[in-house]
């Protein structure tokens, strides 16, 4: 168990996330600006299932009742220069 | 319970005054933050941290802050990822030249080793930037950019360890004021007696103010980031071209960190917008070519708390003893955190008062008096 991995863009592993839960970063948001989990390339797309399982697991919260992660634009990576572009074509200043 | 003092607001600020306190001995001391830590300003912030300021002030503050960051992952035990890697301004027209010659002569003339630098130099330090419009940027080894999640955790970390008290998702209900006086704070979760309240609630200051029947100027002003995916470290000044307002720096954890304010005044929301993204990559690209093919992973909103003279709130207030103001940092408060926290401990424990907090009182807007600050980016 101390090697498996939930978020494979930041490597925190199974056993931090418990540790961090237990110290009372109970819910996405604040496990986020703990840990990092869920800030890297996948955005939370790969980690944020396994991580409400483990938060349902470790409190006496119901998966349902953890809290998503807000969103944030874009939805999957897009390089800069594509934005750039669009903006040019529009003519916005 | 009772307490010492209560701090409300677990932002960089809220969380440094409350290290320091406990460093000078302080015990008892409760930070009441209504989210989780870095859900408001601090956790949206870039991280970066300066010298380079156009007043004398500032400049001390911040070479004291930076001294007092070194030290920080030490004394708390909490990595903060600080890279000392510098801050390039880059002038493109003769004022900002000017404006970069007359502070880097002041800067001088505290003891900051901030220079001129002329193109070669730029392109020596960055090769990868557009110097086409530059003429000359001002730079200073000491400035750099910390990991601001780490930092909040940090000081939370040395608050435990000092044995005072930060309490997490409890928002402010009520501020009791009785005769004049400081008597309680009521929470979502506690009752505290106490005789000190601090207000370093950022952008919310003046909601808090409002429950002890204090009125202040504050607004929020919403400025916007964002993030791209990691890449080998290739950039190792953060970069400040003066004509846009746009901040970019690479971080410790190798992504490019951007920011940029695109709707001046009173923000309504701190939502991320499509206007921003648009303008922010184009001033990238612009600023490093290379930079097109790069990908953003995330952008989000947060305010700067903004005061109408560009200083901030500091000290007591009158008619009402034991109200200590601690906000308006204009977006800058990060950086300043651990000079201010330190100022407001020696004056809240050893009554010293410190120049900044003369300064900056809130009478000052009925008094007249602060020069404004032209260093802010944003």
């Amino acid at each position: 168990m101390p090697k498996t991995f939930i978020c494979m863009c930041e490597d925190v592993t199974e056993i931090e996330i418990r540790e961090a839960v237990r110290a009372g970063h109970d819910n996405l948001e604040s496990l986020k600006r703990y840990l990092a989990v869920g800030t890297g390339a996948c955005q939370a797309k790969m980690c944020v299932g396994a991580m409400l399982r483990i938060i349902a697991e470790e409190t006496d919260k119901d998966i349902a009742d953890a809290a998503p992660l807000v969103s944030r634009p874009p939805l999957s990576l897009t390089p800069l220069g594509y934005f750039a572009g669009l903006e040019k074509e529009q003519g916005e200043k | 319970m009772k307490a010492k003092a209560v701090i409300i607001g677990g932002g960089v600020i809220g969380l440094s005054l409350a290290w320091h306190l406990g460093r000078l001995g302080w015990r008892n001391v409760v930070v009441v933050e209504k989210g989780h830590l870095n859900g408001g300003a601090t956790g949206r912030c870039g991280g970066g941290v300066r010298e380079q300021w156009s007043s004398a002030r500032n400049i001390e503050i911040m070479k004291r802050s930076i001294s007092l960051f070194k030290s920080l992952a030490s004394e708390t035990g909490e990595n903060v990822w600080f890279r000392q890697g510098g801050y390039l301004f880059l002038a493109k027209n003769d004022s900002h030249v000017a404006q970069l010659e007359t502070s880097v002569k002041l800067q001088n003339e505290h003891g900051s080793p901030t220079r001129m630098m002329t193109l070669g130099e730029i392109h020596r330090l960055c090769p990868y930037i557009n110097t086409d419009d530059v003429l000359a940027g001002s730079f200073n080894p000491n400035d750099g950019v910390l990991f601001p999640f780490s930092v909040a955790h940090a000081f939370a970390k040395g608050i435990k360890k000092h044995g005072n008290t930060l309490i997490t998702h409890n928002p402010v209900t009520n501020i009791e004021v009785q005769s004049g006086k400081i008597r309680r704070v009521a929470t979502e979760k506690v009752e505290i007696e106490t005789s000190i309240v601090v207000n370093a609630a950022g952008t919310w200051a003046p909601a808090i103010g409002a429950m002890a029947g204090v009125d202040l100027p504050n607004y929020p002003e919403k400025h916007e980031a964002l993030v791209t995916e990691s890449l080998r470290p290739f950039l190792r000044p953060n970069l400040v071209p003066m004509d846009s307002g746009l901040f970019v720096s690479q971080t410790m954890r190798g992504e490019i960190y951007a920011c940029l304010g695109v709707e001046k005044g009173m923000a309504e929301n701190y939502r991320s917008s499509f206007k921003f993204i648009t303008a922010i990559s184009r001033a990238m690209v612009d600023l490093i070519p290379r930079l097109s093919a790069v990908k953003v992973l995330r952008q989000w909103g947060g305010y700067y708390d903004i005061t109408p003279d560009t200083n901030p709130i500091l000290g007591p207030v009158e008619g009402v003893e034991g109200f200590i103001q601690c906000h308006g940092f204009m977006g800058h408060g990060f950086m300043m955190a651990p000079a201010i926290g330190e100022i407001m401990a020696e004056f809240m424990v050893h009554e010293k008062i410190h120049p900044e907090i003369e300064n900056c009182r809130l009478i000052r807007f009925q008094t007249g008096g602060l020069v404004a600050e032209k260093m802010i980016i944003g």
